[in-house]
């Protein structure tokens, strides 16, 4: 299998970037995107040429460092994957491929593939957080939570912070990341002394990054790998007219 | 030398409680002015961090990652164990000790297992007050589940995901402090050495990962939470990143490194598929519950899995393990799946699998309930390989997954350099030979929510603060051998790319100090390695500069290491002349090819030193004693 | 938080003959923060969290419900030129003239929901902009990325409306784009009024202006179609259960309206409506 690669070659934050095209060769179709990557790299090493920097962890779908758009779609074609989760059977042989770093201003591009996520971990440093000490806590059984309640928390928190949603938004809103954060706490009784604070402080937080607004077009829903629903979206806005209404 | 592991006084149920209540503390004013520096985010690091910063110390905070969170405890899966006893099925603090150290083959401390044990109750409390959404019953209670080695459900899980969740709670605990300005994070920073000044860990060197500049910390005290080395062997479940330089950097300034050989290799991985394969994917335990493992009976069969006729077929667990069958423990598990791909009968194009069968529980319970129970693991497998499961048989093969060797710690989890702390994976201290299910999660967590913040205060009570000054000579001296290795390795400029050396390594690793060793096999492994080292620094092929983000320069470093290591895991597997849980020597088997351990010569800790560069690594010992329980051979059959 | 903050006081002034400054108009908008108040911080914060994204969301939806209501009871009206004679829609216009406060408060009000509409969608859009400065070289497929083509078109959609709603205010209401509609004047039950029923199909007479406006209840169409399911997305009404209804809900405003509105030009060409 063979496959005609684009990828966007940057030398730094500062420099401009360009693609730069690389064949594919001798690939199989039970390779992942990213081993086929692996290849091209040690061939580039051998010719005495850097590498293409690109971010991958566990490369299992749940580290959310994998990042790239694949022909214009954050983490490839297929729904519910990240892009580690992407095998090239997924392609046709001789297809060109152009891989691009996830495009935001508040993302910004470190090198190659590699772009500057840090803008996440403020959010979550701004207050998506129960504001409990270690050792503090009563018993675990002491608050029942309902199996839906606990369910549907877990589907908000299932969010690996891999940047997917600000990189299919056409505005680059965080807004599915942060309403996951947000539902989540504050779907758990655990979370309610803060609800109305957090939501305040983290969105405070997200405009600041310099994220877009959400114009419910909802990619985001549609290449979260982790599938949250926009539903957590609603739910953010709702809270955040009550934190309002609580000001008054 | 004398290992002193600080073993506290007294009964052991009454050790931890009395050393809490007889350890020395710093005051609460003093506390800020004590700087300690907290090397990786997984879940020991993130919770020691958040944990220390609570108490008031100074925190720095470091991760090679773009983020705290993408630490690999991200990826467990399946849960974590805590003796609630809410399931009223008898469970105690007693029982999850008794269930560790057996699990272990009695090759770890009594006392720090059952401290384990004893802390395990609070974790839950804990992250359930910091919202990690544990599964739960309708009655909005706690919901548990079973896992291997126990009789009694004590795991408690979050879907196929309680790594995720238990991190994302120690991180959102460490984010919160990081907000107040009690910690400094400093991601993408790679620690490449430690300073040690006038015989104590006293600081780090780093590396940025995206400018490149290296950098010395200073610090009261150092905190390694780095995890395991599995990616020794190349291909593991670990994260690509995992890797050994910080301990293994910490080692070569003097930390012992215990057990290396201690490798768990778990039985239901998705096999290799080719030689460009980067990582291996666990399959949940939880499969065995309904498949039946399986390999044709006739060497070199073609046909396909569904053409074999069941006469045909050798359902090897059931047949060596009738009692067990295909829930037999991990390593027996793995060791019996590698045994029948040894004799030619593996299945799959590298003959190096074997079959994981449904059709037997598809025909007994209906598709639907199949479906039901394993439709995320059969998408998962689907999602790999391209096959259907509910079709043809899925392939599966061991693969290396947790390492239960790492440094040398003590009771209060110091190392043997005094101010030097080493939590998590990171340290070798309480699963012994073999770790059970779900208990992972439990020590990362133990020892950086409720043991170390209790410990280090006894040691930081006898120390000055020393301040952030980094010009004494340790340092600059640290500084320059980081200088000098970083320039070396991209001087070589060599041949050949990092990844060839690591898959060599790997494949040798895995050949001679795998599921089963061999005298013969580990000799011809260490000369292997001895070679491949050399090659290394003299072929080795790294692009690009120091001077921003360098990937190749990263792997570089990782490997070589990697490299040292993989020589002192064969040596360690040499010197212990005994098979017991994961280390299966094949000269030590018993007449039906069992763990035959030696209990009079060996019931120790392993703990080697660095003796500089290209001398021989030296072996210590700390002896094991079992007052609580009595020795006992694990049996399966 | 009393009335007088709310702004109520300054709406009462110029309800009665006051006039509509920038100041006024602003302390409506932001509910008046009184600078006296002791609690003059919170209410900052108020202010702060109103021109947040979420804030300014919330103001583009409630004005844009608001707008809503006002077309669909604007439709009602004007489906009265069907109602078989002039008198009808002539006594419904004249009804509504013969209020002159109330009319223009509603005018105002208007106005101002409208300013706010347009305050938060361009100052939303601008961030977007710039929160976007790159795009990707290869668009994506789009299945897959969700993209409608009324969705991404709302700028650009609104900003058509609103020079059609000028238009047509020019054209009905200020009567400047003919100059012969203030002399049209018919008697019903004994009082002189406008003849709107004239204006209409005078109006629509001429091709191309019923042409532009089909085309810009078409834009309505689309503007809407997007922007009455997003909404309930704001309200945080929209899960996954309602969110067919919502967006089947969407479609059948959206074409309600336009069939309504259009229809009327649309009779006027073929002849159903005739003088």
């Amino acid at each position: 299998m063979k496959l005609h690669l684009r990828v966007w070659r940057q030398q730094s934050r500062q420099s401009e970037g360009s693609f730069v095209t690389y064949e594919a060769d001798g690939l199989t179709p039970n390779m992942s995107f990213l081993e086929m990557l692996d290849v091209v790299n040690d061939r580039l090493t051998k010719e005495g040429q850097e590498p293409i920097a690109f971010e991958h962890d566990c490369r299992e779908g749940i580290c959310g460092s994998c990042a790239m758009a694949i022909n214009g779609e954050p983490h490839g074609p297929n729904a519910g994957a990240t892009t580690c989760q992407v095998y090239l059977r997924s392609f046709r042989d001789g297809q060109t491929l152009t891989v691009e770093p996830w495009r935001a201003k508040a993302f910004p591009v470190i090198k190659d593939l590699v772009a500057d996520r840090s803008a996440f971990d403020r959010i979550i440093q701004s207050g998506g957080f129960v504001s409990v000490g270690t050792g503090q806590a009563p018993d675990a059984n002491a608050i029942p939570i309902g199996k839906g309640i606990a369910e549907k928390a877990f589907d908000a928190a299932h969010c690996i912070g891999c940047g997917a949603c600000v990189a299919a938004c056409r505005n680059s809103s965080a807004m599915l990341f942060v309403a996951a954060k947000v539902s989540h706490l504050g779907l758990l009784p655990q979370g309610q002394t803060e609800r109305k604070q957090r939501v305040q402080k983290m969105v405070a937080a997200m405009d600041a990054e310099g994220f877009g607004n959400c114009s419910n077009q909802y990619a985001c829903e549609a290449v979260c790998p982790k599938e949250i629903s926009v539903e957590m979206i609603a739910r953010m806005n709702r809270d955040y007219a009550g934190a309002v209404v609580d000001q008054i | 030398m004398k290992l002193d592991a600080r073993i506290p006084a007294g009964p052991l149920a009454e050790k931890w409680t009395r050393f809490k209540a007889n350890v020395r503390l710093v005051s609460p004013a003093n506390k800020r002015k004590y700087e300690v520096i907290v090397v990786g985010t997984g879940l020991a690091g993130a919770s020691a961090a958040a944990s220390l910063a609570e108490l008031g110390y100074q925190v720095k905070s470091f991760c090679f990652q773009d983020s705290p969170r993408r630490a690999h405890s991200i990826a467990a899966q399946g849960g974590i164990n805590a003796a609630k006893n809410y399931q009223n099925d008898g469970d105690s603090v007693r029982r999850l000790f008794q269930d560790t150290i057996k699990g272990g083959d009695f090759r770890s401390r009594e006392a720090n297992v059952h401290r384990l044990a004893e802390v395990s109750v609070n974790i839950i409390d804990q992250c359930v007050a910091q919202g990690v959404p544990f599964a739960r019953e309708y009655g909005g209670m706690l919901a548990n589940r079973s896992f291997g080695g126990a009789q009694v459900s004590r795991t408690f899980y979050a879907r196929g995901a309680t790594g995720q969740q238990l991190l994302l709670g120690a991180y959102q605990a460490l984010s919160r402090q990081i907000g107040l300005g009690k910690v400094t994070m400093m991601p993408r920073h790679e620690m490449l050495d430690l300073v040690v000044e006038e015989g104590q860990a006293k600081g780090i060197v780093t590396r940025h990962l995206v400018t490149g500049e290296l950098k010395t910390h200073a610090a009261d005290a150092v905190l390694l939470c780095t995890g395991g080395y599995g990616n020794a062997y190349y291909l593991s479940t670990y994260a690509r990143g995992s890797n050994v330089t910080a301990t293994w950097r910490a080692h070569r300034r003097g930390a012992l490194f215990s057990n290396p050989c201690f490798t768990q290799i778990h039985p239901t991985c998705i096999p290799v598929t080719g030689e460009y394969q980067s990582k291996l994917t666990l399959m949940s335990e939880s499969l065995r519950n309904d498949g039946r493992c399986w390999v044709p009976k006739a060497k070199g069969e073609q046909r396909a899995a569904v053409q074999i006729p069941e006469g045909e077929r050798d359902y090897f667990l059931e047949r060596m393990y009738p009692s067990y069958g295909n829930l037999a423990p991990r390593d027996i598990a793995s060791r019996a799946a590698k045994r029948v791909c040894d004799e030619g009968r593996g299945v799959g194009p590298t003959g190096l699998g074997v079959y994981l069968d449904f059709s037997e529980a598809i025909g007994r319970l209906g598709e639907a309930t199949v479906r039901e129970r394993y439709a995320n693991l059969f998408a998962m497998y689907h999602e790999i390989t391209g096959e259907s499961a509910y079709e043809s048989p899925m392939r599966i093969f061991p693969a290396v997954h947790y390492t239960m060797g790492g440094l040398w710690v003590d009771y209060h989890l110091m190392s043997n350099i005094p101010g030097l702390f080493v939590l998590g994976e990171a340290n070798f201290s309480d699963h012994g030979a073999n770790r059970l299910g779900a208990s992972a999660l439990m020590q990362g967590l133990a020892d950086g929510y409720f043991v170390l913040p209790y410990t280090i205060g006894d040691y930081l009570s006898q120390q000055k603060p020393r301040g952030e000054k980094t010009d004494g000579p340790a340092f600059q001296e640290a500084m320059g051998a980081t200088q000098a290795r970083t320039k070396k390795l991209l001087g070589v400029n060599g041949r050949k790319p990092v990844s060839e050396f690591h898959r060599k390594l790997g494949k040798t690793l895995w050949d001679t100090c795998g599921m089963s060793r061999t005298k013969k096999g580990l000799e011809e492994g260490l000369a292997i390695l001895g070679g491949l080292r050399e090659e290394f620094w003299k072929d080795v092929k790294v692009p690009g500069s120091g001077a921003d983000l360098n990937q190749s320069l990263e792997k570089a470093g990782r490997v070589a290491d990697f490299l040292e290591l993989g020589e002192l895991m064969c040596r360690d597997a040499l010197e212990r002349e005994e098979s017991c849980g994961c280390h299966f020597r094949e000269e030590h088997q018993t007449s039906d090819g069992e763990c035959a351990r030696k209990d009079a010569e060996h019931s120790y800790v392993s703990a080697w030193e660095f003796k500089g560069e290209g001398k021989s690594e030296v072996r210590h010992t700390e002896p094991l004693s079992f007052e609580e329980l009595a020795l006992a051979t694990r049996s399966y059959k | 938080m009393t009335l007088e903050r709310l702004g109520f006081e300054t709406l009462f002034s110029y309800r009665s003959g006051g006039i509509l400054t920038v100041e006024a108009l602003e302390s409506i908008l932001f509910l008046a923060p009184s600078l006296q108040t002791d609690d003059f911080l919170m209410n900052k914060e108020i202010l702060r969290m109103i021109q947040s994204s979420i804030g300014r969301k919330w103001i583009v939806a409630v004005t844009g419900v608001l707008m809503i209501g006002f077309v669909v009871v604007h439709m009602t009206g004007n489906l009265q030129m069907f109602a078989g004679t002039p008198d009808k829609i002539n006594g419904y216009a004249h009804l509504l003239k013969s209020y002159p406060l109330v009319l223009w408060s509603f005018r105002l009000g208007l106005l101002a929901t409208a300013a706010l509409h347009i305050w938060g969608t361009i100052s939303l859009a601008r961030e977007n902009r710039i929160a976007k400065p790159v795009g990707y070289a290869v668009a994506g497929r789009k299945s897959r990325l969700q993209v409608t083509l009324t969705s991404v078109t709302m700028v650009i959609s609104g900003i058509i409306l609103l020079g059609f709603i000028i238009f047509h205010l020019l054209h009905f209401t200020a009567q400047v784009v003919d100059r012969s509609y203030a002399s049209m004047e018919t008697v019903v039950g004994g009082v002189t009024m406008p003849d709107v029923y004239r204006m209409v199909v005078t109006g629509f007479s001429k091709p191309w202006i019923s042409l532009f406006y089909v085309v810009a209840m078409a834009l309505l169409f689309s503007h809407l179609r997007h922007g009455a399911a997003s909404v309930w997305q704001t309200f945080g009404l929209r899960d996954r259960n309602s969110a067919q209804f919502i967006e089947m809900g969407s479609w059948i405003l959206a074409t309600v309206l336009f069939l309504g509105f259009s229809s009327i030009p649309v009779a006027v060409l073929l002849g159903v409506l005739k003088l």
